[in-house]
């Protein structure tokens, strides 16, 4: 995977991925 | 960051097919946001709470929309689209700095600020800094209130004199007239329906910027040929402009540290004292996270797709790579989908004035007025919402003045604010919220030294090269916060400010 890829689809669904995850672990962690 | 907010010359056709559409397009939107003033005029009139923080009760949804794009003004837009032409995917960098930092002050940052605002019935973040340090006389209050009233007000005339650049460009009036144009706009709905008003039509701004920047680098791709096509032209033309790691270290660490700005930008922070429920920002989070990746990722395709468009900026008005945007889709588009992309620059500005007016009018009546001036007396809340909107209204007019006679001071000042900001109330309030030891000297301590630091490093050539000023301001800021604190006593009632901050009984 190239280096533009990684950065202009990886990235911005990486961050994506990191926001459901943090929300998850949160709502878990309220419970 | 910043010279953005300043506007472009945007450089399109007055009249024709492209600008009627654009028109109508602009009237439409116009009428529902003048609409959404007028109906939240009776609610905002109820007091201070209802005119400057909609009373509490914001729709997680409004919230994050609304904390997303306060925060982005036409940077996003122009600058971004411009820095992704000029410097190809490593533009990237500037975006994911504030995306993450947004996403971790909607989850931790802000539910703390909102359950401890409430608690302590602040309505102001200078109020929420007062009601934690124990701020007696006033000092500490004073100086955050004028410290925001001079970088909102200046930040309000940089958003209007970019409008009237837009207007100009758009619809081939006088740019003078757009300039007061916008600021009527803005001052209308603002005034009537205070702070539900402006989160609402920035709900509305937030739908018409990601409609644009979802579309136009859509269309202008397949147009091209497909994005195989547009990465072998970028390929062509410079091998750094399909390479997102052609960058230094320090400019990667500087387009980063843009997101230092957001926890310390009250036009940001005070979105998040407004949601109707702590709970709420999980989904404040999520939604505003997707929104702020879409957006920043649709911008980065338009700067990259446009370079492969124009190879040379020659071929853009006015040789400035902040014409991209309207250029691109004037050139691609439907003149009704031209004519979104064309309120999409009116949505972003005015989102980003509305916010800092209101700010900047809290600071004088909430801060100013009612608690140092008039200190310990009970005031009527419906007397108080009619000097906020007399405030308003002189804030406008001396944002007026200002863009008019002293352009030069404004753009020093806007300069400087993202940063300024960004720096003096970025660490303290991380602070303040997260660790029992901070005292109120220490804050006054971090304030000044950010704000020096922000300044002397800009100044500085040799050190402004390294890195954006932000990025050390914000270091020795919170240092500096640390370093006072540790020699100076906390205030008394601190464990039960924590429990209240934590949700804990």
């Amino acid at each position: 995977m190239s280096g533009f890829a990684i950065i202009m689809f990886g990235l911005p669904a990486a961050i994506i991925a990191l926001a459901v995850i943090l929300v998850l672990l949160d709502r878990r962690a309220e419970r | 960051m910043l010279v953005a907010t300043q506007g472009a010359q945007i450089g399109l056709p007055a009249g024709g097919e492209g600008g009627g559409a654009a028109l109508a397009a602009f009237l439409g939107y116009l009428i529902v946001i003048l609409g959404i003033g007028v109906f939240a005029t009776r609610f905002s009139s109820a007091g201070m709470r209802e005119f400057f923080l909609a009373g509490r009760g914001l729709n997680r949804y409004v919230v994050a929309l609304s904390a997303v794009v306060s925060g982005r003004s036409a940077w996003l837009l122009l600058g971004l689209t411009g820095m992704a032409y000029a410097r190809g995917p490593s533009a990237a960098w500037a975006a994911v700095g504030y995306i993450v930092v947004e996403l971790f002050l909607f989850l931790f940052y802000a539910r703390r600020l909102r359950r401890f605002t409430e608690a302590y019935d602040c309505v102001t973040l200078p109020d929420f800094f007062a009601a934690r340090f124990g701020d007696a006389n006033g000092a500490l209050r004073g100086t955050l209130a004028v410290v925001i009233l001079v970088f909102m007000v200046s930040y309000v005339s940089a958003q209007f004199v970019g409008g009237g650049k837009a207007f100009s460009a758009s619809f081939g009036i006088d740019p003078a007239l757009g300039v007061g144009l916008t600021a009527a706009i803005v001052l209308a709905y603002t005034a009537l329906g205070g702070f539900l008003a402006v989160s609402l039509t920035d709900m509305l701004q937030a739908i018409f910027m990601i409609v644009a920047l979802v579309l136009l680098p859509v269309v202008a791709i397949a147009d091209l040929g497909g994005l195989g096509v547009v990465i072998e032209r970028l390929g062509r033309l410079d091998s750094t402009m399909i390479d997102p790691f052609a960058i230094s270290a320090g400019a990667a660490i500087g387009l980063i540290g843009i997101g230092l700005g957001s926890p310390g930008n009250p036009h940001i922070l005070v979105r998040y004292m407004a949601i109707k429920s702590a709970r709420d920002l999980r989904a404040a989070a999520l939604v505003g996270t997707v929104w702020n990746v879409v957006m920043a990722w649709g911008a980065l395709f338009i700067g990259l797709v446009g370079r492969a468009a124009f190879p040379d900026v020659a071929q853009l008005p006015a040789g400035d790579t902040e014409n991209l945007y309207p250029t691109l889709a004037q050139v691609h588009l439907h003149p009704v989908l031209f004519g979104i992309v064309v309120a999409s620059i009116f949505a972003a500005i005015m989102s980003t004035a509305d916010s800092q007016l209101l700010v900047a009018s809290s600071a004088v009546v909430r801060d100013l007025y009612e608690r140092i001036v008039r200190k310990g007396r009970t005031l009527d809340q419906q007397r108080l919402v009619l000097y906020s909107r007399v405030v308003t209204v002189l804030l406008v007019a001396l944002a007026l003045l200002l863009g008019f006679i002293l352009e030069g001071l404004v753009f020093w000042l806007v300069l400087f604010a993202w940063a300024g900001l960004g720096a003096a109330l970025g660490p303290t309030s991380i602070l303040a919220l997260y660790w029992r030891g901070t005292t109120r000297t220490g804050v006054l301590a971090g304030l000044v030294t950010g704000t020096v630091v922000t300044v002397l490093w800009k100044r500085t050539p040799d050190l402004s090269a390294v890195v954006y000023e932000l990025v050390p301001a914000f270091v020795l800021a919170g240092a500096a916060t640390v370093i006072i604190s540790r020699i100076t006593r906390r205030p008394e009632d601190i464990d039960r400010m924590f429990r209240i901050m934590k949700g804990e009984p």
